[in-house]
């Protein structure tokens, strides 16, 4: 099973600015994903969504083409959707669902029969501990919890290929813990593709990771090929905290803590003769992240 | 021949084979394949239509007929207005009641945007979009339900206007006509144009193409009333066919980027 992208691309016309120009959202983008955990990494604005959107058939590609074990998805319709589990960055529902409703309502939508469908309700309810507020109505639910709820109605289907837009955000660190669990176990033979801004839950599920930057795809790679490149670049050194500002304006810093003794801890990117006494680290993919979008 | 001979003659050349194993991961692929084959049966339209019923039919319903009961209330409170100046029922049925039932079929066909326009709204498009039956299916079900709660909507005025003795052809001049026009002219507009526009120019365009079709009817049979007639029969033919065409458009094409792009 894998899932290839060429050369795909996706203009819209930028109607904020005078004489409609094009605005490129993605850009020649070829990739191709097997099974595992993807990691989509990027700032905002850089095309993720939208790729996302496209790989799960909802957008047109202005150009180039999707294929599904070497079949374009435009020509497979209903047969693609069925293996697709969609998780959008803003996930919405209606105000008056209870969150059994919710499941109920979607899983007619994915076309799952009742009692498959009441089994695979009862079991995500359980998993995802939604078990006390399956009557409650989503809109009174915490955000935690109604995320929790947007996982579960993507996992109803038993889908072959799960697309997460931001999947973690509102999550608590136990919540965001018990997800990537969850993750982990559910994309063996599957591919499971997630974007994130939280970069930590990519990288210790994700087996490869592919980073867009203005529409296209700058690298991919496994966490330790991509890190690898700013290896040598990571440093930490302990400074007074009155030179902070000074060093604010000429290190790029990832990270700065405030000790005890009233000293600052600084993380950085940069050379070994930036900073005196400054210790080699090392590098993480955040580190990456803030080397290649560094105004982020 | 059992099994276990066949299997081992089969390899012969690979001794250390263990039978019983291999035929219980066999069993055990076996058994998943076939989890995953069954897993993807799924119900067909019909059934999903019906389940509709239970999550959205009965408050379009609802909608539509405290709508229906405004639009009657407010006839009433016209015929009692027009009765304290002393304007008989018949004077009132035969001048002022067919424009009042115009705007009533206007106001029906209205009625159905923000029901419409839930999806977008609620941001619920983008997943429906990305599920089985999609955005046709579930457009197809919310369609099919309006569509029906305007009939019983109309028919409920028809009835009203049958009552106040008003003429068959000044009926469906005053409320089948404008009612199509809105209808198809909504319904286009709405494939075509981005949600915000619709929703806030949409709702007035429609209704406006409604209400000129409306002064062209009224001034076409005073002039020319036998053969305008059969010329708007005509014409009512021509937007069921158009409200079909599109119907039919919406169901094969779906609405792919019109609902998540403004």
């Amino acid at each position: 099973m894998e899932i290839t992208l060429e050369h795909v691309s996706k203009y819209f016309k930028d109607k904020a600015r005078k004489g409609s120009p094009v605005k490129k959202a993605v850009d020649d983008v070829n990739l191709h994903l097997t099974p595992g955990v993807w990691g989509l990494l990027g700032a905002n604005g850089s095309g993720k969504t939208t790729l996302m959107r496209m790989v799960c058939g909802i957008m047109k590609p202005t150009a180039g083409r999707i294929c599904y074990d070497g079949v374009d998805i435009s020509q497979l319709g209903d047969f693609y959707r069925e293996v697709i589990g969609y998780l959008p960055q803003e996930f919405g529902f209606y105000p008056e669902f209870t969150v059994q409703q919710y499941l109920e309502y979607i899983a007619a939508l994915k076309g799952i029969p009742d009692t498959q469908a009441k089994h695979k309700i009862d079991e995500l309810l359980t998993r995802l501990s939604l078990e006390d507020v399956r009557k409650k109505k989503i809109i009174k639910l915490s955000g935690g919890m109604k995320r929790r709820v947007g996982i579960g109605q993507a996992l109803l289907n038993d889908p072959e290929l799960l697309v997460l837009d931001e999947p973690t955000s509102g999550l608590d660190p136990g919540e965001r813990v018990r997800f990537r669990n969850l993750l982990s176990e559910f994309a063996q033979d599957r591919i499971v593709l997630i974007s994130t801004h939280i970069v930590p839950d990519v990288e210790y599920i994700a087996a490869r990771n592919a980073i867009m930057k203005n529409g296209t795809i700058l690298q991919t790679g496994t966490t330790q090929e991509l890190v690898s490149q700013i290896h040598g670049k990571v440093f930490q050194a302990i400074i007074p905290s009155q030179e902070l500002g000074m060093w604010e304006s000429e290190v790029q810093i990832i990270n700065l803590r405030n000790e005890e003794d009233g000293s600052v801890c600084l993380r950085y990117l940069g050379r070994p003769s930036d900073i005196p006494n400054a210790a080699p680290q090392p590098p993480c993919l955040e580190d990456l992240y803030l080397y290649l979008f560094p105004k982020s | 021949m059992n099994h276990k001979n066949q299997w081992n003659s089969f390899f012969a050349i690979e001794q250390q084979i263990h039978y019983s194993r291999h035929m219980q991961e066999t069993i055990k692929l076996a058994h998943s394949a076939n989890a995953m084959h069954t897993a993807r049966c799924h119900i067909p339209l019909r059934t999903m239509v019906a389940k509709q019923v239970k999550f959205f039919a009965l408050k379009i319903w609802l909608f539509q007929g405290l709508v229906l009961a405004a639009l009657c209330a407010l006839l009433f409170q016209l015929y009692s207005i027009n009765a304290a100046y002393g304007i008989d029922a018949f004077t009132w049925a035969k001048h002022s009641l067919p424009k009042s039932l115009c705007l009533c079929s206007v106001t029906v066909v209205i009625c159905a945007i923000p029901l419409l326009s839930r999806p977008t709204r609620y941001k619920m498009a983008e997943l429906e979009q990305s599920t089985y039956f999609s955005v046709r299916g579930n457009l197809l079900a919310q369609l099919l339900f309006i569509g029906t709660g305007d009939i019983g909507m109309l028919s409920v005025l028809v009835l009203l206007a049958i009552r106040l003795q008003i003429a068959g052809d000044t009926i469906f001049l005053s409320l089948i006509i404008p009612f199509l026009t809105a209808a198809a002219s909504g319904l286009m507009l709405w494939i075509r144009t981005s949600p915000s526009f619709f929703h806030k120019a949409g709702a007035i365009l429609c209704g406006l193409s409604a209400l000129f079709v409306y002064k062209i009817t009224d001034n076409s049979m005073l002039f020319l009333p036998d053969t305008a007639f059969y010329v708007w029969i005509l014409y009512a033919l021509i937007c069921i066919a158009v409200l079909y065409r599109e119907c039919k458009k919406l169901y094969c094409r779906g609405i792919f980027d019109m609902l998540l792009t403004e």
